[in-house]
């Protein structure tokens, strides 16, 4: 890596770029390492907390290939080609040759696995699948800091603090990326031969829980798109706007995740009336997919048979309970016990009241089968789902991105793009108008958009009128202010926030049917087998095309 | 939800700023004992435990306001 200082802030240029410190950054790195790359790991925050795992996490989903059912490469290649688009045979094919050599670290840096009493790890089935591929995390809080160790160990340049900006591409190939650090405000040009986008693809503060906090939220509220937005700027094509918002139910009042466990240990839900409703909308019960779980709750809700709604897990035997409540929960949100504690949780003695949590959006970038984009060079981190899809998403993407290294040229500096984008990134800290507005006056109305007009229940006309809605606030992006570095990072954000949610419309309004998003559209409320397809977005001459992709 | 400090086993290392993904806490100016919330910024706290992992003195604890546990 060559770091030379200019009068307007740093250029680094490095072979290989990976963007975003969390799971599927660390995953790319331990590959890039292991390949002996010349790579720059860069992120907001620290390596050490940094993305939903610095919160911790309690499972790790594989398919292990022994002789237990339904755990060989077929069935779990077979399983996401049904449950998603976009996904090509071969990707998931390397995401279950990655699972090996990701559990090797995860050992190596001392992740404790339940045990399954047999000299093996315990393993339950979750989320529909066929066989019984989440193995339960016992120190999943330490997680991120025990990779984090093990990264900065190796041969791997970190840079920490880095709010992204932009990324850059010429002809069609990517560059490398701009932004600015959060604790100092130089401004950072990062050329690269490749690079690999770790940004994350789970985007939080679309909308809001019933606490009415977008930061108190199920994943790290610290992603808001960019994973989307900054390739969707330079020319990827997009996939999946349009259907991969998520949702689960949340302890009531708190955003922290743990259904998994709670479903897969055998937690029943019940509604105002008592009633274990879920036998209406998933044959597997609250143990099938995520979105009939949520969309069952909604429908319940607007019945009026709820709220309240509760996990009750009094059947289960004391160690089970123990187990979920004491390791599990705990395992995937640091301060779970705390929660527990200043709300008298009791698993083994009371039914835990949950909600329908915030609705998020997610989606895919188009990839080829070696994870490389539409734009070249550019390689797709987070295309997988889940911690293990997340790290092993990383880890195979890097793969690609250090070899294609080897044939692509490194990014040249425009000095004078440089200096205009430092000019636009930085503007918010030169308004002193008193008429301009700051991030949270900015960021507010997007999601009072979103959560009136495009949340779990909605129509076509509602969509349309929200898109005009967040044209109006997207006209105000010039008028809006920071008082410091902090304000900025939070703008930038929230900029990343508004294209996000122009996207996910965008494609909303394509798709005239119900069933496969994380909603229900009132004037198409049927699925249509005809459109069992991917919906791609990609911009030319600054306008959104959406196109059905084969 | 934001984090407490002790201030009897608070050793001023800054480890919790440094690890804050949120970057709401700093270490005052004026010597205080304890690091300080940025008042303004406290709601974007995701309660992710980050300070209380890298506290080396156990010095951080959670106090969940009265909107999450309505």
């Amino acid at each position: 890596m060559r770091v030379s200082k200019k009068e307007w802030g740093t250029v680094y240029e490095v072979d290989v770029l990976i963007m975003g410190t969390g799971a599927s950054g660390v995953g790319a790195a331990l590959k890039a390492a292991e390949m002996g790359a010349d790579v720059l790991l860069v992120g907001k925050g620290t390596l050490e907390g940094s993305g939903s795992l610095g919160g911790g996490n309690d499972h790790f989903m594989a398919a292990l290939g022994t002789d237990e059912p339904h755990d060989d490469k077929e069935t779990f290649i077979n399983f996401y080609m049904k449950s998603a688009f976009g996904y090509k045979r071969e990707q998931l094919s390397q995401w279950y040759d990655a699972f090996a050599p990701c559990l090797a670290v995860l050992d190596e840096v001392g992740t404790e696995f339940k045990p399954d009493g047999r000299g093996g790890r315990y393993r339950s089935i979750g989320f529909g699948q066929p066989g019984a591929w989440w193995l339960h995390i016992v120190n999943g809080r330490s997680i991120k800091r025990n990779l984090a160790k093990k990264v900065r160990s190796l041969n791997v340049n970190v840079l920490d603090d880095i709010q992204f900006t932009s990324f850059l591409a010429k002809d069609g190939k990517f560059n490398g990326c701009t932004g600015f650090n959060i604790l100092t405000g130089e401004v950072c040009v990062i050329l690269c031969k490749t690079g690999i986008n770790s940004l994350g693809w789970h985007c939080q503060r679309v909308t809001n829980n019933s606490t009415g906090n977008p930061f108190n939220c199920w994943f790290t509220p610290f992603t808001t798109g960019s994973y989307f937005t900054l390739p969707y700027a330079i020319g990827a094509t997009l996939i999946n706007m349009d259907i991969s918002g998520r949702a689960t139910m949340l302890p009531k009042g708190w955003g922290a995740p743990g259904m998994n466990g709670i479903n897969n240990m055998g937690g029943h839900e019940l509604n105002a009336l008592g009633e274990r409703f879920m036998g209406k909308y998933d044959p597997m019960m609250e143990n099938g997919k995520r979105r009939n779980q949520v969309m069952g709750t909604q429908q319940e809700l607007v019945e009026g048979n709820g709220p309240p709604f509760y996990m009750d897990m009094r059947h289960f035997s004391p160690e089970d309970a123990h187990h979920l409540q004491y390791v599990l929960m705990p395992a995937d949100k640091e301060t779970y016990l705390d929660y527990c504690a200043a709300r008298g949780i009791e698993f083994s003695k009371y039914p835990l009241e949950v909600e329908v949590g915030e609705l998020s959006l997610s989606g895919m970038l188009l990839a080829d089968e070696r994870m490389e984009t539409t734009v070249k060079g550019l390689f797709a981190g987070c295309n997988f789902t889940s911690f293990s899809g997340a790290m092993c998403g990383g880890y195979v993407a890097a793969g690609h991105a250090v070899e294609a290294a080897a044939s692509y040229a490194m990014g040249e500096l425009d000095e004078s793009a440089a200096l205009t984008e430092k000019a636009r990134l930085l503007s918010p800290l030169a308004n002193d108008s008193k008429q301009a507005l700051g991030w949270h006056e900015f960021e507010n109305p997007i999601r009072q958009v979103m959560d009136y007009y495009a949340k779990y229940r909605r129509n076509m006309p509602g969509m349309a009128l929200a898109l005009e809605k967040l044209d109006l606030i997207d006209s105000y992006r010039n008028k809006v202010k920071a008082d410091n570095l902090h304000e900025l990072m939070r703008l930038h954000e929230a900029f990343d926030l508004l294209v996000l949610c122009r996207l996910h419309l965008q494609s909303c309004l394509q798709r005239k049917e119900s069933g496969r998003g994380m909603y229900m559209l009132a004037d198409y409320p049927e699925l249509d087998p005809n459109q069992a397809r991917a919906l791609s977005i990609r911009q030319e001459n600054g306008q959104a095309v959406c196109a059905w992709a084969e | 939800m934001p984090p407490v400090f002790d201030e009897k086993k608070c050793i001023r290392c800054g480890k919790c700023v440094r690890d804050c993904p949120a970057y709401i806490l700093e270490l005052d100016k004026k010597n205080k004992k304890t690091p300080d919330i940025i008042e303004k910024y406290k709601h974007e706290c995701w309660h992710c435990g980050n300070c209380r992992i890298s506290c080396p003195a156990e010095a951080v604890s959670f106090e969940f306001p009265l909107y999450t546990l309505v």
